[in-house]
This record gives C-alpha cells, sequence and structure tokens, in this order.
C-alpha cells in the first residue's frame, strides 16, 4: 500500500522486462561506467551526458516506467542536491578563470556552476539506470543474477548461496517493513501521536513508539520465516534446482552489445586526441554517432518484438 | 453530532501502477450512543471506511462529519487532526503495533500524556483503564511483550480508552481470542456502549451482529449495500449478501419450521431464545 516508487518491480510485458537479469545487470554496470566518465572540457561532458540521458530516458520509456516516477524519487534528494550545489559553487575548482557573476564581493566561477550540475547529471542518471533495473527485474531474478556473478567466489567457500537467500529475504521484506511501518504509525496516530510536527523530544519520543514495534514485529517475522523454511526442508547446503532456468536470447545479445558498444564510446571518446579534426566537428561527430546508437537500438527492438510476436496468418 | 459521511470516495496510491478505488461513494450515518457493526468481505473497504473516521485518511473527495469535526482534503481541516483522534479512538486488530513501552502503565498513559495531560494523572488513568479492561494490579509494572496475546489486546485497548473517546472504533477485537476472552471482551463493549460511548466494530463474525449490534452496516467493494437494524437484516436472506446466518437465527428457523410458535422479534440472545422455546412448549 505505500507509496515508495524508487526500487519497486512493475509489471510489465516490455522487451527490458524480459531480458535476462544477468544481462541487465551487466549493462547497468556498463552504462554507470559510462556515465561516470569524466572529460576534459564541460562541452564534451554535457554533450556525452546528454547523449546518455537521451538514451536512458528512451529506455525508461520503453520499459514503461513513468519519467515522473524517477522524478519522485528524486524529490527525496532535492536537500542533497541543494547542498551540493552550494558547497561547490562558494567553493570553485582550482582551475576556474571564467567569472559568471559576483554575489557581493564573492565571484561565482562558470566552472562551479558547470561542475555542480554535472554532479546533478550523473546523480540524476545513476538513479534512473537503477531504477530501470529495479522496476523491470524481479527482485528473485536479481538475486539470481548476483549469484550468477558470484559463483566463481563458491571455489574460495564463500557462502554465495546463503547471500543471495538472504539478499532476496531482505529485498522481498521491503514492501512489507514499509507497509507494516505504516500501519504502526496510523496505530500511533490514534494515540495522539504526532510523526510531522513538535519538539525535538517529543518527535524523538514519536519515532521510539515506531521503531520498538517494528522491531519486535520484524523479529517475529522472521521467526516464523525461518520455522515456515524448515517446516518446508529448507537446507542451505543441500543442492537446488531452479524453476526458472536463465537463457540468454537474441533481445539479451542485442542489449548487451549496444551497451559495449556505448562504454566502448565513452572511453574512447575519452582517451583519443582530437588533434586531426577541428573543435566544432567535435560535437556533430558526437550526435552522429548517438543518433546511430539510438536507430540501432529502435532496430533490435523492432526485430525482438517482431521475434516474439510474429504476425499471425 | 453523530458520524456521517457524505459522498466519500477513497483511492490509494492514486495516479500509479498500484492504485485501488476502496471507497466509491458511501455516504452513511453512525448515531450517537449506537452499537454499529460494519460487515463485509475482505477487501470490501471496512478498514479504509473506518480509518477516514479519525482522519488517517483524508477522503479523496467528499466529507467526513465526526462531532464538530470536518475531514476533507483542505488545508483548514487537516490541522485540527490531532483533537479529532480524541474524540474518536480506533483500536487496530494487532496489538504488536502499538505497544512499545517498558512496562503496561506507561504504555497506557502514553495516549493521555500525548494530548498533555501529566504524568501522574495520566498513570491514574492508565491504572482505571487498566481495571476496567480486567487487567490484574500485579501486571501493571510488567512488560507488555511478556503477556498472553489475550491480555496485549486488552492493554491496546486500555490505550485507546485512556484518551477517553466519545467514539470507539475497533477492528475485528474478537480475532485471534479464545471464546471466553471473546465473549468476556465483547460484554465490557457493551457495558461501555450503556455508558453512552458510541461504539463502531469491524467484524467478520455474524454471532456478534446479532447480539450486539444496534445498527448494521454492510459494505461491499467499496460500496455501502446496506444500512440498518440488525432485526431489519435478518428478516431478509442474509445470505444474498455473502453473509452467514447467525446461529441463533438458524435455531429460530429451524424451530418455526418444526412448528414451534415462537416470536423471532423477542429474541436477541440465548437466554431469550430458550425462555421463547419454554413458552412455546407450555
Amino acid at each position: 500500500m505505500n507509496a515508495s516508487v524508487l526500487g519497486r518491480y512493475v509489471e510489465h510485458n516490455t522487451f527490458i522486462h524480459k531480458m535476462d537479469p544477468r544481462n541487465k545487470i551487466f549493462c547497468l554496470v556498463a552504462l554507470m561506467v559510462a556515465v561516470f566518465i569524466g572529460y576534459k572540457t564541460y562541452e564534451m561532458t554535457f554533450i556525452i551526458g546528454g547523449s546518455l540521458a537521451i538514451l536512458i530516458v528512451s529506455l525508461l520509456l520503453i520499459a514503461k516506467v513513468r519519467i515522473l516516477d524517477v522524478f519522485k524519487s528524486l524529490r527525496v534528494l532535492w536537500f542533497f542536491v541543494l547542498l551540493l550545489m552550494i558547497i561547490n559553487v562558494f567553493a570553485p575548482p582550482a582551475n576556474a578563470i571564467h567569472i559568471a557573476f559576483h554575489i557581493g564581493k564573492k565571484a561565482i566561477y562558470w566552472e562551479a556552476i558547470f561542475q555542480s550540475l554535472k554532479i546533478i547529471l550523473r546523480l540524476v542518471l545513476m538513479i534512473m539506470l537503477t531504477m530501470l533495473l529495479t522496476a523491470t527485474t524481479k527482485p528473485l531474478d536479481l538475486t539470481y543474477g548476483l549469484e550468477w556473478y558470484m559463483t566463481p567466489f563458491k571455489l574460495i567457500k564463500f557462502p554465495v548461496h546463503e547471500i543471495a537467500m538472504t539478499i532476496s529475504i531482505a529485498l522481498r521484506f521491503i514492501p512489507t517493513l514499509l507497509d507494516e511501518t505504516e500501519r504502526i504509525m496510523k496505530a500511533q496516530s490514534s494515540r495522539g501521536v504526532d510523526f510531522k510536527h513538535g519538539k525535538i523530544s517529543s518527535r524523538l519520543k514519536a519515532i521510539v513508539s515506531l521503531i520498538i514495534p517494528l522491531f519486535i514485529s520484524s523479529f517475529q517475522r522472521s521467526e516464523e520465516l525461518a520455522d515456515s523454511m524448515e517446516a518446508r526442508g529448507y537446507d542451505p547446503k543441500g543442492k537446488r534446482t531452479r524453476y526458472r532456468i536463465l537463457r540468454f536470447s537474441f533481445g539479451d545479445f542485442i542489449g548487451f552489445f549496444l551497451c559495449l558498444v556505448v562504454l566502448t564510446a565513452t572511453i574512447f571518446i575519452k582517451s583519443f586526441k582530437w588533434t586531426v579534426l577541428t573543435p566544432h566537428f567535435i560535437p556533430w561527430f558526437i550526435i552522429a554517432l548517438f543518433l546511430i546508437l539510438i536507430y540501432m537500438i529502435l532496430t533490435g527492438l523492432i526485430r525482438a518484438v517482431l521475434r516474439r510476436h510474429p504476425k499471425e496468418k | 453530532m453523530p458520524v456521517r459521511f457524505d459522498d466519500v470516495f477513497y483511492t490509494y496510491q492514486p495516479k500509479s501502477p498500484f492504485k485501488s478505488e476502496a471507497l466509491r461513494g458511501v455516504s452513511l450515518e453512525i448515531k450517537d450512543g449506537s452499537f454499529t457493526c460494519i460487515v463485509g468481505h475482505t477487501g470490501s473497504g471496512k478498514s479504509t471506511l473506518i480509518q477516514q473516521m479519525n482522519g488517517l485518511l483524508i477522503p479523496s473527495s467528499g466529507t467526513v462529519f465526526v462531532n464538530d469535526f470536518t475531514v476533507q482534503k483542505s488545508r483548514k481541516s487537516l490541522k485540527n487532526l490531532h483533537n479529532l483522534r480524541k474524540e474518536v479512538g480506533i483500536v487496530f486488530q494487532f496489538a504488536r503495533y502499538q505497544l512499545f513501552e517498558e512496562t503496561i502503565e506507561a504504555d497506557v498513559a502514553f495516549g493521555p500524556m500525548n494530548f498533555g495531560v501529566k504524568k501522574e494523572e495520566a498513570l491514574q488513568i492508565a491504572h482505571e483503564c487498566l481495571q476496567t479492561v480486567g487487567i490484574d494490579e500485579s501486571l501493571y509494572k510488567r512488560s507488555p511483550f511478556e503477556i498472553s496475546g489475550g491480555q496485549r489486546r486488552r492493554v491496546a485497548i486500555a490505550g485507546i480508552l485512556a484518551l477517553r473517546p466519545k467514539i470507539l472504533v475497533l477492528d475485528e477485537p474478537t480475532a485471534g481470542l479464545d471464546p471466553r476472552g471473546a465473549q468476556e471482551i465483547l460484554k465490557f463493549f457493551k457495558e461501555l456502549n450503556d455508558k453512552g460511548t458510541t461504539i463502531v466494530l469491524v467484524t467478520h463474525d455474524i454471532n456478534i451482529v446479532f447480539e450486539y449490534a444496534t445498527d448494521v452496516i454492510v459494505m461491499n467493494e467499496g460500496k455501502l449495500e446496506l444500512q440498518c437494524s440488525p432485526d431489519a437484516l435478518f428478516k431478509e436472506d442474509v445470505e444474498k449478501y455473502s453473509l452467514e446466518t447467525p446461529l441463533i437465527q438458524k435455531t429460530v428457523n429451524l424451530c418455526l419450521e418444526k412448528g414451534l410458535k415462537i416470536d423471532p422479534s423477542k429474541i436477541h440472545n440465548i437466554t431469550e431464545l430458550a425462555q421463547e422455546i419454554a413458552r412455546a412448549k407450555k
């Protein structure tokens, strides 16, 4: 019942939902690296950042994640963003030379403004990517994916399965705990607790009245869960089979390839010395490159859709 | 003034994929001093309905009037919620969502203290309330987590009673209690009701409705299906509202079928049933 949007799986039947979770984890990491690569000039940063933003937003649209929800989850971070802005603007980077304007006697540099915009852009893109993953992947599939990546650690007797199980249970219980929190808040509000207003001391008491029942109820739940798992013969050491077998499909291959291309392209752009090309050429080249990329994604999508829904005759 | 719902709609998580309409145009009135039972399927909107009464949920559209308070979607009405919660006390189904203090008496005193009552006075009220719900004095200093489920339920009820609400709303207070505990607690609600407190009780147990209610509200899929007196309800075939026929009513029906001339309108509990049968036999 809780209205939290961040990190909740939303059932849809899209290409991205159907992708292999292992692949999605790889793609997330690849795109995340691409987002966080730094460039020498701010122009470059923003052009590439903007292209990545277009790419990620179109992916969100394809996955039917509502952009409004993304901004709703960003709302929580506004204070953080504001703080970042202030610190960055008033403590400019060492190489700042271009003065934008003055506040009193303090000069505000363009570099500082760009720097904070860059951080905000990265933050937004990072959240969008994470949301893309969690909104399109069932928590259980996500842990399967993580478990798959951790498989090599089994060789050094690392309890991979146990950890994956713990993570999946933890993920499974987030919505339950949120519901529970809401219920407790309602029960305590009925007794006159005010969670939103009042003095610090009374609000502290309000929090205590929320946390203690929450703990008690979680302990109770975990005990019940452990009992019911044991009752059904769960054994962490036992060999287990899977109901759902992860498969790498053609669509996965396309997604994998595209993310690889994006990652390579960004790294390439970063390391390439543009001695031959005129500076004016660079932005156009990058825009063209990303237009091609988007085109390729669309083609891949159409192919995947056609493959999955062949025309009925 | 009683509780009045005026065309109340409530939607959980509007404008999201998880959107669900819980109330769809409910208008009803709960009279002062009545013992009103709310029945209906799981998911028929009973719990949503009661949470509107003390402003835990604010109607998406429509208005709820409680005594002198108005609950609706406007800033002005939201300021008064704190005081409204003193008028209407809601006891939720699970006591574990409410108890947190180190001792039982402190937990019960917590409510009044939130409304500005001094500690000594609050403890005084707590003792009174614990006595009324039948918690032994030896338990007052114990932790609320050491006692049995039934006793915990009572402590939770005492915690709300300590606010001295004019309207007491209970969400399935007998669920998970043993039959004797359930009977005791219901008798206790009846006593409170006789003293003038309005009782609103959500239940699945139709026998409770038969024996205690002065008013019945039947909910179905977020709409008010029926509001009437229990006598009027049980005259009809209640199974068409997917309710069970109460045991006493079943017995009455069987007796009538077998030709015993008893008067159903005089029967409200098991004693009266026995009396009527005895009278008819003579």
